[in-house]
């Protein structure tokens, strides 16, 4: 677990929580394992309202976690608490929850609008055409509501999944991947309707493996690497937070006194030792710049190096990761 | 007027949108119209078959040993199955509304969709054999032929009932549920069953047969080793209770990952 | 630091994709690899159980009456020399249903996913040509169904050499009962795995395909007997409409093989042979045309 990411104030109980905040989703030591492949691993975590972000590289886990926060899969381990009751074995805490899911199907017989009816309906909804027409205008599809699902594109099978899972205004609201496949007005009018709920005091958790998008509506984000929480807290915490922490990298040469004594004054250098077996461990606050200083050194110098390995790839490489601009 | 439907019973509804001109559909009423065509075909050399006998034959040894039981069975597994496939049963199982419902909803909507076609395949192939063989010169039979046809509108429905609730729970539990039921019925029921006279009672055939023999006092639908009318009918009752209150369990306890 | 006077600024970063430098096994490896991963899929491997009990519940139908006709043979040639039992005519007509069942089972697995998940365009995209794709899922299909044709009627025959008192002579004396069953086993294998993958090209989804292939068997054969009954006085007609059911078909081919003509087809073994095999080029055929649009 890494240190540099406790939570803002030590006295809240689970990582991710403001002091004093009251969480709406809670995990306790929850983990999950399909078969021999561990999805989540011992995570804790607690939500509160406004918008989170739940962020990482694909394959993560963070489908897992929404789907185990919204009951679809039992933990192996641990507890998972909605408005403190476990959604699994009660459905009647749905009324509260709405969950965009990851996967593009959708009942391709039937209209957007007969779609929004039908979820309405099962919310048990008193005005179901009330409902309807509210979701639909939310996500701007009201011009389009009356053609089958079949045929909807994949954008607009985005937003009627977020309209259907709004329809019954819950005070919980889940999405997995919601911006994938969008096109930038579609994203653009995602982004305020996600912010607007945050603003209402809805607890809303949208996962992305995008850091830039999620940066435009989430102040809060968990960021999740290899089912393990790695960071959690205010954006701009972490940042700072990570360029305190310094990162570890071998480089393997023909020359290691050579190349470290070059190391060493680069700016972006903090630490140099020689490892042995022709190999050199440096350490870095400022991965980026090291990694474009060695190249040019070894050019300059006439070393040659054979290897550039990072040694904590963790919290670093998937930061990087993240705050480069990948889309599904 | 869709409208009220879909306030009234929305899984139902949409069980039955789900099959409405859909491929599995149509091979259903492809399957129950079947004998039909053979009627039509029994109509070029009657022979010395009554058209009563005729019906009744083809009753008991195609239509409830094969077409019927695998026409409810594309139905019943494809009622939860295909939303297993798409992955879209997370929209029925994420409401307030407690599993039963969503079971009994499916159970209803695949007998809407199934009832229809399993009954008007019996009647349509009841008519070509009467009216044929009425037009053909060798007596229509239809007196003799209306209350053996009512005992099989009876046994047929309560056939259908009965595979729609014990794969719909199979669905759930096992993949690939169609190719599971297609082995049971003709390893099982046809093979097994001639082979081995204890597996007979222990097969929806047997119970169809049963119930088809209890409403007709016509000698054609007699058969030795017959279960009892009201026994037969609370035994089809008792499974299909069990069958939809294991497949209420499974819904709950699933993992939908 | 980048200086302000410099206009424009690109930089592609490494991130971390390899060359592929090792060798390239060519279009055959490509296309094996295709079907070796189809009929594993299609056979449960590395799935949870529920995947593979189907498969295994129908090898298990096919062996036992091998085991049974040997196990007897064993224990009752002894007392009864006459008796002869499970011949091989008898053995391809007893495991027909099941082999028919298995092609409903393996067929659609293979082609009815990559419909569904609209994986195709991926493959087509790749190394894998359109016509290779179409290979590679006869193969399999092809393969997998000798498994339950072929195999099963071979370790019959063998075992049936291993009980004579000299095996190696009953071997070379009963090698034409060998080459009947590879000619019977192969022709039908690729003439159901054919029928089978035919049906599953056209949907997307499982059940319909599985549902289509019992259907279309149960429908061949109702009304290929309804019709040669119909057609009973014309004895040319009745021939031809035999045809029709694949369970005559076999039979009347297994029949002529071992020479105890049965199925109601009294063709000659050429006549029936090319039936079968046009019955493979109409599916391969028919196959193509879905998969490579501008054949």
């Amino acid at each position: 677990m890494p240190d540099a990411v406790a939570p803002p104030t030590a006295t809240s109980a689970l990582p991710g929580l403001a002091a004093g905040a009251a969480p709406s989703i809670a995990l306790d030591h929850v983990s999950k394992w399909f078969g021999d492949v561990v999805a989540v691993s011992d995570l804790s975590f607690g939500v509160a309202a406004g918008v989170t972000g739940l962020l990482g590289p694909n394959g993560a886990g963070k489908s897992t976690v929404l789907k185990m926060i919204a009951g679809l899969v039992a933990p192996s381990n641990g507890r998972v608490t909605l408005l403190g009751h476990s959604a699994r074995g009660n459905p009647s805490v749905y009324r509260r929850v709405g969950l965009a899911p990851e996967q593009e199907q959708l009942f391709p017989y039937l209209s957007g609008r007969e779609f929004l009816r039908f979820n309405a309906i099962l919310q048990k909804l008193p005005r179901p055409d009330d409902a309807t027409a509210r979701a639909l205008a939310l996500v701007d599809m009201a011009d389009v509501a009356d053609r089958k699902l079949g045929g909807y594109s994949k954008g607009m099978r985005q937003r009627i999944k977020v309209a259907a899972a709004l329809v019954h205004d819950p005070e919980i609201v889940l999405m997995d991947e919601p911006l994938n496949g969008t096109d930038p007005v579609q994203r653009a009018g995602l982004i305020g309707l996600i912010r607007r709920l945050g603003d209402e005091g809805k607890t809303v958790v949208v996962s992305s493996h995008v850091l830039s998008e999620v940066e435009r509506f989430a102040g809060n984000i968990l960021v999740i690497v290899n089912g393990k929480l790695a960071a959690a807290g205010d954006y701009h915490a972490i940042r700072d937070r990570m360029d305190e922490h310094p990162h570890t990298v071998r480089i393997r040469t023909d020359d290691p006194r050579r190349l470290a004594a070059a190391l060493i004054a680069e700016p972006a250098t903090r630490s140099v030792r020689l490892a042995g077996d022709g190999a050199v461990e440096a350490e870095t606050a400022d991965v980026r710049a090291f990694a474009r200083a060695v190249p040019a050194l070894a050019r300059w110098s006439g070393i040659r190096v054979r290897e550039v390995t990072p040694l904590d790839e963790s919290l670093g490489a998937v930061f990087a990761y993240l705050t480069e601009d990948h889309r599904g | 007027m869709a409208s009220v439907v879909w306030r009234a019973a929305p899984i139902v509804t949409q069980t039955v949108r789900q099959f409405s001109g859909g491929r599995t559909l149509r091979l259903v009423w492809a399957l129950s119209l079947l004998p039909a065509i053979f009627a039509a075909i029994y109509l070029l050399r009657p022979g010395d078959v009554s058209p009563t006998e005729f019906l009744t034959t083809t009753y008991q040894e195609l239509i409830v040993p094969t077409l019927l039981p695998i026409a409810v069975l594309l139905l019943a597994t494809a009622a939860f199955g295909n939303e297993l496939d798409d992955r879209t049963l997370l929209y029925l199982t994420l409401k307030p509304v407690s599993r039963l419902r969503i079971v009994l909803g499916k159970f209803v909507g695949t007998l809407l969709v199934g009832l229809p076609a399993v009954l008007v395949g019996l009647v349509a192939t009841a008519l070509v054999t009467s009216i044929g063989s009425g037009l053909t010169g060798a007596g229509g039979d239809w007196g003799a032929m209306q209350p053996v046809l009512l005992a099989m509108l009876g046994s047929a429905a309560a056939g259908t009932a009965l595979i729609a609730a014990v794969f719909l729970a199979v669905s759930l539990i096992v993949p690939r549920a169609l190719l599971v039921g297609i082995i049971y019925i003709f390893i099982w029921e046809s093979l097994l069953g001639r082979f081995l006279p204890g597996i007979r009672n222990l097969s929806i055939r047997h119970y169809m047969l049963s119930i088809f023999s209890g409403l007709t006092d016509s000698p054609l639908a007699a058969f030795s080793g017959a279960t009892p009318l009201r026994e037969a009918l609370i035994t089809v009752a008792a499974v299909c209770v069990v069958a939809i209150a294991v497949a209420t369990l499974r819904l709950r306890s699933m993992q939908l990952s | 630091m980048t200086a302000p006077a410099a206009p424009r600024y690109g930089e592609i970063y490494d991130r971390g994709y390899q060359h592929y430098t090792g060798p390239r096994l060519g279009r055959r490896h490509a296309i094996w690899a295709l079907a070796r991963y189809s009929m594993a899929r299609a056979l449960g491997i590395k799935k949870p159980w529920t995947a593979k009990v189907i498969p295994i519940l129908l090898y298990v139908a096919v062996l036992i009456p091998v085991v049974v006709g040997i196990g007897i043979r064993a224990f009752l040639s002894a007392l009864l020399p006459g008796v002869n039992p499970l011949d091989y005519p008898e053995f391809f007509g007893g495991v027909f249903l099941i082999e028919g069942i298995f092609v409903a089972t393996i067929a659609p697995e293979m082609l009815c996913p990559d419909r569904q998940e609209r994986v195709l365009p991926l493959y087509f995209s790749r190394a894998i040509t359109r016509p290779d794709y179409v290979l590679a899922k006869l193969l399999a299909a092809g393969i997998l169904t000798l498994s339950v044709s072929l195999v099963p009627a071979t370790i019959l025959w063998i075992g049936r050499q291993l009980l004579e008192p000299s095996p190696l002579t009953a071997m070379r004396d009963h090698l034409d009962d060998l080459g009947r069953i590879a000619v019977a086993g192969v022709l039908i294998a690729f003439y159901l795995g054919a029928v089978g993958i035919v049906v599953s090209s056209f949907t997307g989804r499982k059940s319909i395909a599985v549902g289509v292939i019992i259907l279309g068997f149960l429908l061949t054969e109702a009304i290929s007997g309804a019709l040669t009954f119909a057609f009973e006085e014309n004895e040319r007609a009745r021939q031809w409409l035999g045809f029709l059911s694949p369970t005559r078909t076999t039979a009347a081919l297994v029949g002529t093989l071992w020479k105890q003509p049965a199925g109601g087809i009294d063709a000659p073994l050429p006549a029936i042979v090319g039936v079968m095999l046009g019955v493979i080029v109409v599916c391969v055929g028919v196959i193509y045309w879905r998969y490579v649009p501008d054949a």
